[in-house]
C-alpha cells in the first residue's frame, strides 16, 4: 500500500512527532507507516485523514501487489 | 503445616491484588478494551523487574533457601517477574505495539514448543531415563523468549529510522 503521509505532513508544516501526539501513537508508528512497513487499521487512518482534512483513499492507495 | 500453608495463602493474596490493582486501573471506556490488550499499569514492569532480581539473588544470599542445590524457589520468582515484565505497558502504548507484542507470543509459544520436543529428544537419546522438560524451566524460556523478541523488533524499527 503506498501512502502520502509525508507530502501531506510537509504540507501542513508537521513533524512526525506532532502528527504522532495528535492521533496518540508513537513517532516510530508514524514512521513504520511513511516508510510502508506497517498498514494502520481503519480507525487510525480515519484519524489521519481527519487531521489533514482529506479522504482515506487521497492519503492511502493500494497497489497492484496488494 | 503451617509454614506449608503460608505459601499458597501468600501467593492468593498476590494474585488477588493483582487482579484489584487492574480492576481499578482499567479503561472505563469499554470501546477501548476491545481495541487494545488489556495490560497492567507500566509500574509493574519495574515491580517484575524487582521480582527477578530477588528470585536470582536471595536464595543464593540464603542459602538455607536452596533445594538440593537448587533455586527452586527463586525460579517461581522469576517466572512471576516476568509475567509482571511481559504483561505491562509501555509508555506509549498503540496498535503497533499490540501487532508487536501477538507477534512475539506467537514466536516464543512456537519456539517453547519447538524447544521442549527438541531438548526432551536431546536428553533422552543422552539418558536411558525418560525425562521431560519442567514446566518453570519451559515457562522461564518462553517469557524470556517473549521479551527478547519484542524488545528486538522494537529496537530495529527504532534504527531503520
Amino acid at each position: 500500500m503506498q501512502n502520502r503521509l509525508k507530502i501531506e505532513r510537509a504540507i501542513k508544516n508537521l513533524t512526525q512527532d506532532d502528527l504522532a501526539k495528535l492521533i496518540g501513537v508513537s513517532r516510530q508508528t508514524i514512521n513504520s507507516i511513511e516508510k510502508g512497513r506497517y498498514v494502520p487499521s481503519t480507525v487510525l487512518a480515519l484519524k489521519i485523514s481527519k487531521i489533514f482534512e482529506k479522504p482515506v483513499n487521497e492519503i492511502f492507495e493500494l497497489e497492484d501487489s496488494d | 503445616m503451617e509454614t506449608k500453608l503460608v505459601q499458597p495463602l501468600l501467593l492468593v493474596l498476590v494474585v488477588l491484588s493483582i487482579g484489584l490493582v487492574s480492576w481499578l486501573s482499567r479503561d472505563k471506556n469499554e470501546e477501548a478494551v476491545f481495541k487494545k490488550l488489556k495490560l497492567f499499569p507500566r509500574w509493574f514492569k519495574f515491580v517484575g523487574l524487582f521480582i527477578v532480581i530477588c528470585g536470582v539473588s536471595v536464595p543464593w544470599i540464603f542459602q538455607g533457601l536452596l533445594v538440593d542445590g537448587g533455586n527452586h524457589l527463586g525460579s517461581i520468582y522469576i517466572i512471576f517477574g516476568l509475567f509482571l515484565i511481559c504483561f505491562s505497558r509501555d509508555k506509549i502504548e498503540d496498535e503497533m505495539s499490540n501487532i508487536i507484542r501477538l507477534k512475539s507470543f506467537y514466536r516464543s509459544f512456537g519456539a517453547g514448543v519447538v524447544g521442549f520436543f527438541f531438548l526432551t529428544y536431546i536428553e533422552n537419546s543422552i539418558s536411558d531415563d525418560f525425562s521431560q522438560l519442567s514446566a518453570d524451566t519451559l515457562l522461564a524460556v518462553i517469557l524470556g523468549f517473549y521479551l527478547v523478541s519484542y524488545y528486538v523488533t522494537k529496537s530495529k524499527i527504532r534504527s531503520a529510522e
